[in-house]
């Protein structure tokens, strides 16, 4: 495991120094009412660095996912306010959040979600064409030769493996240039050799500039990142530099007891 | 995105499929009726008939005229209401798709075109296959219309041109109308749907239907209860209003699905609690109240038309029925095509005898517009001896010159009272004439009586209502009748004489009638129930189509494949119940309206419901439904449960 933790070990904060692409200001989320309420999130203010890669763990309800959903435009929240790009996204309209979709975020998720019917460029295109962007295939399948799959052009989903699927996905996050990828549990469906592939994509984009915020269970997923931020019951109760997975898991159980 | 729709479209082609069949049907059936109804409009009686024959002929085409622009009429409406509960269907199963599309940057904007893409590439396919499936099926209808008379012998429609803009017109445009509101819905999924494993819990009632079903119910309520009494022939607002109440009902089916459910859950429930087939069967169904409602939607149309129309067009036949009866008194019938009146009152026995000869008269007012409606010429004194007619106003003993008597009805639809003047046009001939008398308005009746001297002296069908005297019985006098009368009357040939007890006459009319009515039905409704059937097991096919992934689950749980079978089974024999129930009240709601109706002009209560077909409806339902489910479920289970709920897209 310390093979690994040292293979996706942070080589440059270089990004880290200009403002954070993504942040939260006393945001709080609460779903229902009265008895069914739940506060989802409770006064969040967080930062996501600028060319960094954040994970964001915590157990079960800890309110992961919707921060994930909340930062990237697909949920309103109660209270508070959220800044993508120094964007305030808070009361922003549909055409607004579209937009955003378009040039600001892109989406990497556990199962992939890719649209079956469509080949893996196509996928990759899809973006592109949507955005009504001029696209050229060789810009499509650049991306595509980047996360390894320059061969699996015409394949469907089906007809590739989880990891291969994760990695069309990944390129579709990335074709539109986006200023944050958020990336829920990327690495859940895949298996060990499969994630690290995935891991070690993550590493050598954020090398680049590029900022990833990621939620995971996985400790050695979160040792890969920059930063990890602790979740429970909707706050956040605790933040790490560049730990070890070792550090993480440490931290986890500490969420038992 | 029209590429975009059309490899989605080869990707997805099963669920597809559906759809192009119901856009191609329907085109194939309006096509089909619309060239049958134009050939039929305009073609030309072949010279060298007698005058009877070539009204026969006349009035045979008239009345396919009016036959085939109902099988347009409802055609359209069913293949509206057929592709676009299809459509619906097809974006609930792929709401995940749209989400996706969302959140890789679509706007809800390009959601809906795409959706409208869809339905354009559908719709073209369809049409295509439409318009050759018409060929066949113009040749069926007009063997069936020619078998059952509607048309004379030898028949032939003509092809137009123009229809092939007609049917891709029918094709696309009902295909793109019909899912406006799916591609409005599909534009309406969020992009966080996508994350969500299942579609998630759908609401069942949405504002549109809501809307619909409301307001339809309200047209329903008004063309079934408050204005079948308000004009001269019921059917021509009972039909349209059972189509509007039956657009009602399925709308606002959601609601009624937990309802039955519930309804079923406390009948069987101890069967339910002893079985998780039962159990599971009850939860899916409460689970996708939609689902359910789509698959019921087409058995709602099955059963709403096929029992209500041909309900209605019974209960108008019983009140003709208790109409005549209680009109007519008399004790025999005679029909004849030369004039025997004389001899028939020369007869022993014979009181009274009234002549009566049916003429088709065309009638205008100084205000209205002229119509052409059934008369009969006849003697005044002798008709109001052997009919019971209450409510006359002026007098009806004066009918004889350059006078008529009037239908009330019929009277101030022309705005004419007693006194006022008409023109009528007979034979050729417009005479202007004065309303001396109004009778009241009834089913069947003639709308006109005329003096008996205006009916041709020649050949000409015509009736005698005798009643008889003590002296002699009305079976000796028929029997004087057989005997004397053929061949003596006036000596220029058989005049074609028969006579029969009044009230047997009467039951022997009403069958023929009924017969007839059948016919009708059948033409009018047979190949829609067609269309509706196959609408039916589309239905099935589709809903069963995401469920692998259930199934397998099922499976995995402990269920073998047969108790997977059976519980889809168990699940559409509960739609098949919904469908029913709810076509049923769509049916009694318009056999009620129409029962009211028809009671008060006939003045007594008037009963018939189609029991029997009811049952047999219910039966083709269950087994064409139970059937498909079993077939569909079978197929989507014979991969291993394993590999379907390990594989995800």
């Amino acid at each position: 495991m310390n093979e690994i933790v040292r293979e996706f070990a942070p080589s440059s904060l270089i990004g880290a120094i200009e403002g954070p692409a993504v942040e939260f200001r006393n945001v709080t989320r609460v779903y229902g009412s009265g008895g069914t309420r739940v506060v989802a999130l409770d006064d969040v203010t967080v930062e996501f660095p600028s060319g960094s890669w954040t994970a964001v763990m915590g157990p079960s309800g800890s309110g992961k996912s919707t921060l994930l959903h909340i930062a990237g435009g697909l949920e309103n929240i109660t209270s508070g306010q959220v800044l993508i790009d120094g964007q305030d996204i808070t009361d922003a309209s549909e055409a607004e959040l579209t937009r955003l979709r378009r040039t600001k975020v892109g989406f990497v998720f556990q199962n992939f979600n890719l649209l079956g019917s469509l080949t893996a460029e196509q996928n990759v295109a899809m973006p592109l064409k949507l955005a009504g962007r001029r696209r050229s295939r060789l810009e499509v399948r650049a991306v595509l030769t980047q996360v390894g799959l320059g061969d699996r052009l015409s394949h469907k989903p089906r007809e590739l493996s989880g990891g291969q699927q994760q990695r069309v996905a990944i390129a579709r996050a990335l074709v539109t240039k986006p200023t944050v990828l958020f990336a829920d549990e990327p690495t859940g469906a895949l298996d060990s050799n499969a994630a690290r592939a995935v891991l070690g994509m993550l590493r050598s984009m954020v090398d680049d500039g590029q900022t990833i915020v990621m939620v995971t269970h996985d400790p050695v997923a979160a040792a890969g990142a920059d930063q990890v931020v602790f979740l429970s019951d909707g706050r956040v109760i605790d933040q790490m530099v560049r730990p070890s997975a070792r550090e993480v898991a440490d931290r986890l159980a500490r969420f038992e007891e | 995105m029209l590429r975009m729709a059309w490899s989605t479209f080869l990707d997805r082609w099963p669920v597809f499929i559906g759809a192009i069949i119901t856009v191609a049907v329907g085109v194939a059936l309006v096509q089909a009726s619309l060239l049958t109804l134009i050939s039929a409009v305009s073609s030309t009686i072949p010279p060298g008939l007698s005058e009877i024959e070539e009204t026969a002929i006349r009035d045979g085409l008239t009345n396919a005229a009016g036959l085939l622009g109902m099988v347009v009429g409802i055609s359209v409406l069913v293949a509206f209401f057929i592709v676009g509960s299809t459509f619906s269907f097809t974006v609930a199963q792929r709401a995940r798709d749209f989400a996706l599309l969302r959140l890789v940057g679509a706007s809800p904007r390009q959601v809906g075109r795409l959706l409208l893409g869809e339905a354009l590439l559908l719709g073209s396919l369809g049409t295509i296959l439409g318009v050759l499936l018409g060929i066949p099926v113009i040749r069926f209808e007009v063997w069936m219309l020619t078998r059952m008379e509607f048309l004379p012998a030898g028949f032939s429609p003509d092809w137009h041109l123009w229809i092939l803009a007609v049917s891709a017109g029918t094709g696309t445009v009902v295909a793109v109308i019909a899912s406006l509101g799916a591609s409005h819905r599909a534009s309406r999924v969020r992009p966080l749907e996508a994350l969500r494993d299942a579609g998630g819990a759908d609401k069942a009632m949405s504002l549109s239907r809501w809307v619909i079903g409301l307001i339809a119910l309200a047209g329903a309520g008004v063309l079934l209860v408050v204005t079948p009494t308000r004009v001269g022939d019921p059917l021509e607002v009972v039909i349209p209003g059972l189509i509007v109440l039956i657009i009602a009902l399925s709308a606002l089916t959601p609601l009624v699905v937990p309802l039955i459910g519930g309804l079923i859950g406390l009948v069987l429930g101890p069967l339910l609690r002893q079985s998780p087939i039962y159990e599971l069967a009850h939860a899916n169904l409460r689970d996708g109240v939609r689902r359910s409602a789509s698959t019921a939607a087409p058995i709602v149309i099955l059963v709403g038309l096929v029992v209500g129309f041909s309900g209605v067009v019974n209960v108008v036949n019983a009140g003709i029925q208790e109409e005549t009866i209680r009109i007519l008194d008399g004790d025999l019938i005679v029909t004849a095509t030369k004039p025997v009146g004389e001899h028939l009152a020369a007869l022993d026995g014979v009181r009274t005898v009234s002549e009566e000869v049916p003429l088709r008269v065309w009638i205008e007012s100084a205000d209205t517009e002229g119509d052409t409606v059934n008369g009969i010429a006849i003697n005044p004194i002798a008709y109001l001896q052997t009919h019971r007619l209450s409510g006359i106003i002026g007098d009806l003993t004066g009918l004889q010159g350059e006078t008529v008597a009037l239908d009330q009805f019929f009277a101030s639809g022309l705005h004419v009272q007693v006194g006022g003047m008409v023109d009528v046009r007979l034979d050729g001939a417009t005479r202007d004439m004065q309303v001396i008398a109004t009778f009241p308005h009834t089913l069947s009746r003639p709308k006109v009586l005329l003096p008996i001297a205006l009916a041709p002296a020649g050949d000409h069908q015509r009736r005698y209502i005798i009643q008889t005297d003590e002296t002699e019985t009305a079976a000796s006098v028929a029997e004087q009748i057989t005997n004397t009368i053929p061949g003596r009357s006036a000596g220029s040939g058989p005049s074609n004489v028969s006579v029969s007890a009044l009230d047997d006459w009467v039951l022997r009319e009403i069958d023929i009638q009924g017969e007839v009515n059948l016919k009708i039905t059948i033409a009018v409704l047979g190949l829609v129930t067609v269309y509706i059937v196959i609408a039916m097991i589309n239905a099935v096919v589709i809903s069963a189509a995401p469920r692998r992934a259930d199934f397998a689950i099922a499976r995995l749980t402990g269920l073998s494949r047969w108790q997977v079978v059976w519980m889809a089974f168990w699940e559409s024999l509960t739609v098949v119940t919904i469908g029913v129930i709810v076509g049923a009240l769509a049916a009694g709601g318009a056999i009620a309206g129409v029962t009211a109706a028809v009671s008060e002009i006939v003045g007594t209560r008037v009963m018939a419901t189609p029991w029997a077909l009811f049952g047999a409806v219910t039966v083709v339902a269950v087994v064409v439904v139970g059937l498909t489910s079993v077939l569909t479920t079978l197929a989507a289970t014979r991969q291993p449960a394993v590999e379907v709920s390990g594989a995800r897209e």
